[in-house]
């Protein structure tokens, strides 16, 4: 198979995308997948997040791990900057900071296939104001 | 902001803040001209006309958490800096539309950097048609993200395969049209 340009080269893809990947609309039960959510606001961009989230994406692909991955906004924990959110089923959301490629390699090999605790996490009871209002 | 492409994802973050269920990135280089133009139109919620003068001011919010004037502020300063300028208009009938301009040849002039990587962020926004079109001297490639759900007969366009297939195909275009 050539290199994809057109709509046309798409179209012809369709099957094989159908028969090896799952099409499912995974935001339609998300609390049974892990879940990531990496802020993307100003100055998170500025640091990285956008590269943060790409190699997540890319990584989770390669190593088969199925997990949704989304962005949002500033999360209050602007000091540590990529902060990226992770949910395992079953458990609390814990907040990674100065996420980079190693790190985000770290929390997915580490903590979500393995369930082990890895460096980085942030407190929750830090709040950010928003939250405590 | 090292390059435009992320100036373009931060832009686009507030047009989703404001609840953009559409969004047009057009880049127009053009050569002769000296012109390197990014224009972001959303129909989101817009800007309140009173708030018009201060969405460009860095301190500027609304709310406590989203610097909204920040992102805008240093693009409007990048713009100036390469011999062009930033305009904040309230688009019809509704939404915004932010053109950045710049010199194409200026020193300062920012690089474009991996448009790519930004499209692939975007893609994973929820129910967000996402038109990004790019003109280099008179060349153009359009990419329309429901013309690509219509071709996988799927919304689901933040699937992984997926997204490196429209990855490929806009590096593949850039290049055909001579931007990359
Ligand atoms: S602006 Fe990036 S986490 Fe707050």
């Amino acid at each position: 198979m050539g290199k994809i340009k057109t709509l046309a080269d798409l179209r012809k893809m369709r099957e094989k995308l159908k028969s090896e990947t799952d099409l499912r609309d995974k935001s339609e039960h998300p609390e049974d997948m892990v879940q990531i959510k990496v802020a993307m606001a100003t100055c998170c961009i500025a640091s990285g997040s956008r590269e943060t989230m790409n190699y997540i994406v890319d990584e989770l692909e390669k190593r088969n791990v199925d997990a949704v991955v989304t962005q949002t906004g500033c999360m209050g924990y602007c000091y540590a900057e990529p902060t990226v959110e992770v949910t395992v089923p079953g458990k609390e959301p814990i907040v990674f900071g100065y996420v980079d490629e190693k790190k985000a390699n770290e929390i997915i090999e580490r903590y979500i296939k393995n369930g082990e605790l890895v460096e980085g996490i942030i407190p929750m009871n830090y709040r950010s104001i928003e939250e405590t209002k | 902001m090292k390059d435009l492409s992320l100036h373009i994802l931060d832009i686009v973050q507030n047009s989703l803040h404001a609840g953009a269920t559409r969004v047009d990135i057009s880049i127009t280089e053009d050569v002769v001209k000296n012109i390197f133009e990014i224009t972001i139109k959303d129909n989101g919620s817009g800007i309140d006309p009173g708030n018009s003068e201060k969405v460009t001011d860095p301190f500027y919010t609304t709310g406590t958490k989203k610097k909204v004037g920040l992102g805008l502020a240093l693009l409007k300063q990048n713009a100036e800096a390469a011999g062009g300028f930033l305009k904040i208009e309230n688009s019809f009938p509704r939404g915004v539309k932010v053109t950045a301009r710049f010199q194409h040849n200026h020193i300062d002039r920012q690089p474009l950097g991996k448009i790519e990587e930004t499209i692939k962020i975007l893609m994973t926004a929820i129910n967000l048609r996402l038109i990004y079109s790019h003109e280099y001297n008179g060349k153009i490639f359009v990419l329309d993200t429901l013309e690509i759900e219509d071709a996988l007969e799927t919304k689901n366009l933040s699937n992984p395969k997926i997204v490196k297939y429209i990855t490929e195909m806009i590096i593949e275009n850039l290049t055909d049209i001579g931007a990359y």
